[in-house]
């Protein structure tokens, strides 16, 4: 079975100026995320990449279609994930703590998560205490002490500075390595689509539809840094760009 | 390639000799109001009209005792009737339902918009304007007929009265509360597999509290307050109402004001502490509050740890793309280094 197997997906909300009309963000999506697979979508703001993730990690329901995962997924939000009331290991137990785990195992599985994200230092720290970087840190240990092995990211570092971003990234290919998770990552970027993923699954403007999926040729473990002088990496870069731009080109020759 | 030109050093500022800023207007200021201060206190000590030795024997005369309980049960009877009313008022604005909507957004408007006097004197009357409460189906004969004085004392129509009042203003009190949680919160929550009672109890309420105490906390001791008014029901145990009864016994009101007043103080400031501990119970995590005595010892420790990251082997990685990791690594420590004060 596949991690996460999305099929002919569809979500329309009614629409805030006429009641007789909807909005279609997702029109018949379908995508399977491998196991062990690290798929990114791609698409302009507005997409509704975000709505497909919420669909999946059950946070709305779709109108139509199905959305199947290997277990309840884990969910790393953009922003506002972490509770800011728990310190960073509070913040990492507490799915641990949800699930009842003993005391001293969730102390061990704690400090094991924060060694991997390199938290161990800011573990009695409050969230507004740590940079914007460690919180999302935060965010990726505690959605990794979730057992499930389905991992779900919606622009979890979109609100980062560039050099953060990429160190996160680094990291996130690191730790995700040395787990079993399969994992759907929702961005805007086409750098960090083409970097992070196995496959970009590439959506269209308004209503989303998938436009095409983009197999990316670099082995693993990657260095990001290195990638960048791989010639592939502007062929890619350029293969991408070009289908976000059709698209626009399109949606634009539609509004006319 | 561009080459990476060297920093030039700078020399040192030297260090600034310190003058402490004078303020003879201010100290003058000062002397003169401490002056004044003590020359009150001075004369009040020897004014025959405050009655000191009388204020000294109501001060804890047992009805002046009684009475002070019975200020505070009304309070706390009151503002627990107050908070569940608010709590259900707010929840009913916030629902889709356009018909429970309206129905709080009326209640709110009638109890912020009339004087919590009149309306006292409204649930006074009770019982003249619904004489009996009878129980059984609408347009039937009644299976019980009650007379609404006798079911009713004064006490609780007082508690009702304060209660209903303050409600409106819990209400507003609450919303604010549960609209400050970002929806981001709950659905994190709800994203860990929490239900919506589980998030409510463990996520929302309290944050919420977070911006829910310092307002109610200013009711309970606004309401302390307000309970001198339920003269008006007329419900006349209270302290303020019971120190008057007594005054016009011993034609004397002025000790016995002073006696109130006493009393009410020491509540209001017991209340004050205790409200001020729940503020920083309710503050973990926010910027500047809450932090435990043993967690901020514990960040001090912390706070040193990035320097020693930042040590100049890390930060001068080669500037090709040879290092990567300990190169991105260093620049997040040295970020967070700044960021975590």
């Amino acid at each position: 079975m596949s991690g996460i197997s999305v099929q002919g997906l569809w979500k329309a909300y009614p629409s805030a100026e006429d009641r007789d009309e909807v909005l279609v963000a997702l029109e018949d999506v379908s995508l399977e995320v491998g196991e062990r697979e690290f798929v990114c979508v791609l698409g302009p703001s507005g997409c509704g990449k975000s709505t497909l993730l919420r669909i999946a990690a059950g946070l709305e329901k779709p109108s139509l279609g199905t959305v199947e995962t290997q277990s309840r997924p884990s969910v790393v939000f953009q922003e506002h994930g972490v509770f800011p009331w728990l310190t960073v290991a509070e913040n990492v137990a507490y799915p641990l703590r949800l699930r009842r785990v003993p005391r001293a195992a969730r102390r061990e599985r704690v400090a094991e998560l924060l060694e991997l994200v390199g938290l161990t230092e800011f573990a009695g720290y409050y969230p507004s205490q740590i940079s914007g970087g460690m919180r999302q840190r935060t965010s990726v240990a505690r959605a990794l002490a979730d057992d499930g092995n389905v991992l779900l990211m919606d622009e979890p570092f979109g609100a980062l500075d560039e050099q953060t971003r990429v160190a996160l990234q680094q990291e996130l290919l690191r730790i995700w390595e040395q787990t079993e998770k399969s994992v759907l990552f929702i961005t805007h970027s086409v750098d960090e689509a083409l970097t992070l993923a196995d496959r970009v699954v590439v959506m269209s403007h308004r209503p989303g539809r998938i436009i095409a999926e983009v197999e990316i040729p670099f082995g693993r473990p990657r260095d990001i840094i290195e990638l960048r002088r791989d010639p592939r990496y502007g062929e890619i870069t350029y293969q991408l760009w070009n289908l976000l731009e059709g698209d626009t080109a399109a949606a634009e020759a539609v509004a006319q | 390639m561009s080459e990476i030109t060297r920093a030039v050093p700078v020399a040192r500022p030297k260090p600034i000799q310190a003058v402490p800023l004078r303020h003879p207007w201010r100290n003058l200021l000062a002397f003169a109001l401490i002056f004044l201060l003590l020359a009150f206190i001075i004369d009040a000590a020897q004014r025959e009209a405050y009655d000191w030795p009388a204020f000294a024997l109501y001060l804890f005369d047992v009805r002046v005792i009684q009475a002070a309980g019975v200020t505070l049960a009304l309070t706390f009877l009151a503002m627990i009737g107050a908070v569940v009313v608010g709590i259900v008022l707010a929840v009913m604005r916030e629902t889709d339902n356009p018909v429970l909507r309206a129905i709080a957004w009326g209640v709110i408007w009638f109890f912020r918009g009339t004087p919590v006097y009149v309306q006292l004197v409204f649930w006074g009357l009770l019982s003249s304007i619904y004489q009996t409460i009878n129980l059984g189906l609408p347009f039937m004969e009644p299976w019980l007929v009650l007379e609404t004085a006798d079911v009713i004392p004064l006490f609780w129509i007082a508690v009702l009265g304060l209660a209903l009042n303050e409600a409106a203003y819990m209400a507003e009190i609450v919303r604010a509360g549960l609209l400050s949680i970002d929806p981001g919160q709950t659905e994190a929550a709800s994203a860990l597999g929490m239900g919506w009672w589980l998030t409510m109890r463990k996520v929302v309420i309290p944050q919420a509290m977070r911006v829910i105490i310092p307002p109610t906390g200013n009711e309970v001791i606004s309401m302390l307050k307000t309970t001198s008014l339920v003269t008006a029901v007329p419900f006349s145990w209270d302290l303020y109402t019971r120190t008057r009864d007594i005054s016009a016994a011993t034609l004397n009101p002025i000790p016995l004001l002073l006696v109130a007043s006493v009393w009410y103080l020491f509540f209001t400031s017991i209340m004050m502490i205790g409200q001020s501990r729940l503020e920083k119970h309710f503050s973990r995590g926010q910027l500047g509050h809450g932090a435990t005595p043993k967690r901020r010892r514990r960040q001090d420790r912390a706070d040193r740890a990035p320097v020693v990251l930042a040590s100049p082997e890390t930060v001068a990685a080669p500037s090709g793309a040879g290092a990567p990791e300990g190169a991105g690594m260093s620049d997040v420590a040295g970020m967070t280094e700044g960021d975590a004060r």
